[in-house]
Formats: structure tokens, C-alpha cells, sequence
């Protein structure tokens, strides 16, 4: 029997790339959806495994609950200066982002 | 022999024995980088005068009989550990113009021990490749053959260190990026046990996988540096307490009875038969110093890559999420493709309607792939296994599909997903081109891959021969 392949839509991949943040153009968008189509085909071999009652890994050397004291380390932090001078993008000591809301 | 010729070793006694000055030495090495590193494109930054300045300053304080363990040494590193007031890009347009305020862990402790930081190496933009094609600064080139490829993502400090630009460099190993240029480059690279070294201020890709290591010359430099950069770190809360041992104690000790494993699952028809033969010897060598070599499985490992591909490009995508250009960077569209194509493949594995299909399914099959290893180390001490399927291959010939790319990390992968540390040795050449034998070990037992590999390289001295460096 043929594997049914994996095959993203151009739907898929502008929701996709809405998720992530990025901006594409048609010609990439229609390149990365070729690609990552091919790349999901061969992922899809993962499906094969039984997995059913296997525990989730999300931290492989076994450490639970690494806390510290609850008080500030202001000996790790950076002063305001040095938090925006790699911005580009500031205004009288904030960092300047889009607006949320429009006016009315 | 020339100064930029020395390991670490070498140069560690040269300076304390006062037969030259770090000064000397960083001429040396800034002259050699000068003559041929446009060609080789090793360095994205090159710290020409603060290099300088931070020698003449080593030399003064060996003067007055300090010792620390790197004092007056140059080292490269990989530019995605973040060093203050010294451009870090990622080898991405991204972070273009970004001077980090703070220095990574790795960093503080290799400069705490005296190391002087000679250049930021090329990579694979962050981190993802393994070729040293992906860089958004020019590719690199392999010292050994210009038109080849040197490995990657720690692309650059393969090179710097195969070409004698630096005594040692750093890397980080998410999928296999130190253990692969070290294959190619000839060079020897380690990639500790997840956590046994602080990932604090190294720019993340696979937040579960992320190794800080290193490449060198030999496998004591390799062992000295572990020496210095591991240990809990209270500002990386997956870094382990386990106390850093002395990683040079257990070198030179007889190997006699040490189980290598050898998993048949590695040595298939994937599997260049060059390679093989090289592997092969090398192991018969190990087996006549004393070691025994063991048959074994590692029933999952065709489920390896694309458990790791659906990890790997979640977590990517969740990192790079903060480049939003607001507090540092130029944005979102500055990402080159490599970039955005593992950003959108993670995405769909996380979003909804996929998720459980791909990644909830991904980190149940790393539990598997992890009890294949745990296995194996009840049996055997040590696993063999191959770095790359093939020899190095030319620019631009496994470039045109992003897939047959990734099936070049088929050997490294596992060792990211279970934690378990890995060292790449050089085992020969193949018409002139390095070949690579990767040694992994039980979680915190770099001291057993240091002292096997440490056994090997005594006997053949594979580090002795060097690229001849085109004019």
C-alpha cells in the first residue's frame, strides 16, 4: 500500500507562518511548503512507534525543583542603560513596541 | 615546530617555562589568521588588539608567578556564546549589530582561568547545520580540501583549530555540531553530558538537547578545558551538582577490560564503507591495547532523527520567538532560510490538530530511544560509533535538499536526545580527507571517553599531521 504523503497546503502554511511570526512572501511561502511537505513525509515514520504507556522525557539527567532563595540577584542584573543600549528601537529609557490598541 | 603548531598542553608548559610569551604567541596566531583565514573564513570577529592587550597583561602576571591554568592562551570562540563589549551575532543578519552587556558562563569561567579570546568563530546561523554552509558571513572551508565542507554548526571552530588560528575553540553540540567539524576538521571534539556545563549565555536552539563543549587538538587539551568550563552554575537550573572531577586523572591508565559496544544498527548499508573500514581498524587497534569489543542493539535508531527533528525545531521555534527586534536585533525578516524553515516546521509540530500526532508522540519515543542507551550500558562501558555516513562532501552538493541535509546527523542525534556525552576522534584519512570515530559514554563518564579516546591517540598520533594551508 502507498503511503499517504505528507502533504502541507498553502493554507497550512500561512497559518503556519502566522503562528510563528514571520512574514513570507508568495515564493517562499509556496517554497517552504514544498520543503517542510517533504521533511513531514519522512517525520511521519515516527508515527509508527508504539508509544502507549511510555512516560513524556522533558529533562534527561533526572534533576526535579532546582530552586534558589526568593530575593532579587542584583548581582545578575543589568542596569537600565545597559537592558536598552542594544535597542534600536527606544524612547526616553523604554523600549518602543507596536501599539495594541488603536485610537479611537 | 611553530608556535601556532603547540596543543594546549605544549603551550601551557612553553609559558611557564618561560621559552616564549603569550605576547609571542598571539603574534604568532594573529599573523597565521592574517595570511590565510580569508580564505578559510574561520572568524567572524577577529580581536586582533584586545587579544594583544590581554597577553602583554598575561605575561605580566606570569611574571609575578601567577598560574591559573590557561594564562596567556588563545582560544576562539563559537560566535554563539555571548561575550561582553565583543560583537555576538549567531552568523545571522538577525544580530547583526548586537554587543552583549554580559558574558556566558563558559565564558567567564575560560577567562577567569586566564584564556584570552583571539575571535569569534563561524557556525551554521544558529546553530543549524552541519555543514558550514548556513552561515549568513560566507561558508567556511574545510583546511583540508577548500572545496569541501568543514561540518558543522561549530564550523568555524573546527577550522580555526585544524588550521592552528587558536589553541583550542568552543562549540556547542545541539545534534551533533562539535562532534561533526571535529570528524571533518580532524580535529578532536567533545560533547559533555547535558548539563555538565552552563548553557547561561549561550544562545539557545534545543533548550533540552543544547551541549557546551569544545574542540581541540588532543584529547587531554579536551580534558583540560572540561576541567575548567564544568560545574553547576546557579543561573542554568538544569546544570548538575555532580562534583567535577579531575578529567586527566584516569588518562594514561591501563584500558585493559573497558567493554566497547558497537551497535549494529550504525554500521548498515547507510553507512560509507570507507568509514567502516577506518572504524574498524580503529577498533581492532583498541581491542589489542586490552579493550573488548561487544555486539550490541539500539533497536530504535531508525526512529532517532525524526524524534530529534520534532524536538529540536519546538524548541527552536520557542527560542527564536524573543528576536522580535524590540529589545535587541533587526527583526523577524532578517532570518535566512535554514532559520525559518525550522521555526515553521516546530510550529506545526506544536499547534493544534499536530501536536499530539508529532510532538507529544516525539518525547514518548525519546524515552525509548533513551532506554535503548541505558541498555546498552549494562552491558558495555562504552559505545563506537561513526560521526558522518559519508566523507566530507563539496559545497553546494547536499545543499539543494534541506532533507538529505539532515540525514547527515543520523550518527550524532541520539547522544543530544538521551544527555549522554560524546567525543569525535580523528581514525585516519580517507583520500586525504579526516575521518571521525565517535566514543559515547554513561551520563557525568567523561573521564572513561577521555581515557579511552586518550589511549588511542597515544598510539596512532593522528593529531601530528596537519592540513597544508593553500596559498
Amino acid at each position: 500500500m502507498k503511503k499517504k504523503r505528507s502533504r502541507l497546503t498553502s493554507a497550512q502554511i500561512r497559518h503556519i507562518a502566522n503562528l510563528a511570526n514571520l512574514s513570507l512572501k508568495d515564493e517562499e511561502l509556496n517554497k517552504f511548503r514544498k520543503q517542510l511537505s517533504n521533511v513531514f513525509d519522512f517525520v511521519d515514520k515516527l508515527t509508527e512507534v508504539k508509544t502507549t504507556g511510555i512516560a513524556e522525557t522533558s529533562h534527561v539527567t533526572g534533576l526535579i525543583n532546582q530552586l534558589r532563595k526568593d530575593k532579587a540577584a542584583t548581582e545578575n542584573c543589568l542596569t537600565q542603560k545597559e537592558a536598552l543600549q542594544p535597542s534600536l528601537k527606544t524612547n526616553r529609557g523604554y523600549f518602543r513596541v507596536k501599539a495594541l490598541f488603536k485610537e479611537q | 615546530m611553530e608556535l601556532t603548531q603547540l596543543t594546549l598542553k605544549e603551550t601551557q608548559e612553553g609559558l611557564q617555562t618561560k621559552q616564549f610569551s603569550s605576547v609571542e604567541l598571539t603574534q604568532a596566531l594573529i599573523r597565521r589568521i592574517k595570511k590565510h583565514n580569508k580564505k578559510i573564513n574561520s572568524f567572524i570577529t577577529v580581536c586582533e588588539s584586545e587579544a594583544l592587550e590581554q597577553a602583554k597583561a598575561a605575561d605580566q602576571r606570569m611574571s609575578q608567578n601567577e598560574k591559573e591554568p590557561l594564562l596567556g592562551i588563545p582560544i576562539g570562540i563559537k560566535d554563539n556564546y555571548i561575550t561582553k563589549g565583543i560583537r555576538t551575532t549567531a552568523a545571522s543578519k538577525v544580530l547583526d549589530n548586537y554587543i552583549p552587556q554580559y558574558d556566558a558562563t563558559a565564558v567567564t569561567r575560560l577567562k577567569e582561568a586566564g584564556a584570552l579570546i583571539i575571535g569569534k568563530c563561524n557556525l551554521d546561523a544558529w546553530g543549524h547545520g552541519s555543514s558550514g554552509e548556513h552561515s549568513a558571513y560566507g561558508n567556511t572551508r574545510n583546511p583540508w580540501d577548500y572545496s569541501r565542507v568543514p561540518g558543522g554548526s561549530s564550523s568555524g571552530s573546527g577550522a580555526a583549530v585544524a588550521a592552528d588560528f587558536c589553541i583550542a575553540a568552543t562549540g556547542t553540540d545541539t545534534g551533533g555540531s562539535i562532534r561533526q567539524p571535529a570528524s571533518y576538521c580532524g580535529v578532536v571534539g567533545l560533547k559533555p553530558t547535558y548539563g555538565r556545563v552552563s548553557r547561561y549565555g549561550i544562545i539557545a536552539m534545543a533548550s533540552s538537547t543544547d551541549s557546551i563543549g569544545h574542540l581541540t587538538k588532543t584529547v587531554r587539551d579536551s580534558a583540560a578545558i572540561l576541567k575548567i568550563t564544568a560545574g553547576k552554575d546557579s543561573l542554568d537550573a538544569t546544570t548538575h551538582d555532580m562534583p567535577v572531577e579531575d578529567y586527566e586523572k584516569e588518562m594514561g591508565k591501563p584500558i585493559g577490560g573497558i567493554k566497547i559496544g558497537i551497535p549494529k544498527e550504525y554500521y548498515g548499508e547507510g553507512l560509507d564503507k570507507r568509514i567502516g573500514d577506518k572504524i574498524n581498524k580503529a577498533l581492532k587497534l583498541l581491542k589489542k591495547i586490552g579493550c573488548k569489543l561487544i555486539q550490541i542493539s539500539l533497536p530504535h535508531t531508525e526512529y532517532a532523527y525524526p524524534t530529534y527533528y520534532i524536538i529540536q525545531t519546538a524548541e527552536v521555534s520557542s527560542n527564536l520567538a524573543r528576536y522580535d527586534g524590540i529589545r535587541f536585533g533587526q527583526g523577524r525578516t532578517k532570518f535566512g532560510d535554514e532559520a525559518k524553515r525550522r521555526i515553521m516546521g516546530g510550529t506545526h509540530a506544536l499547534s493544534t490538530g499536530f501536536q499530539d500526532k508529532y510532538y507529544k508522540q516525539a518525547i514518548r519515543a525519546r524515552t525509548l530511544l533513551i532506554q535503548d542507551f541505558l541498555n546498552a550500558f549494562k552491558k558495555v562501558d562504552v559505545l563506537a560509533c561513526p560521526v558522518f555516513p559519508f566523507p566530507p562532501f563539496k559545497f553546494g552538493e547536499r545543499e539543494a535538499d534541506p532533507l538529505q541535509m539532515y540525514l547527515a546527523d543520523i550518527f550524532t542525534v541520539t547522544a543530544n536526545l538521551t544527555g549522554h556525552p560524546g567525543i569525535s576522534i580523528p581514525v585516519g584519512f580517507i583520500e586525504e580527507l579526516p575521518v571521525g570515530m565517535q566514543l559515547i559514554a554513561p551520563h557525568f563518564a567523561e573521564s572513561l571517553l577521555f581515557k579511552v579516546a586518550g589511549a588511542y591517540e597515544e598510539v596512532t598520533g593522528w593529531y601530528k599531521v596537519k592540513p597544508k594551508l593553500m596559498e
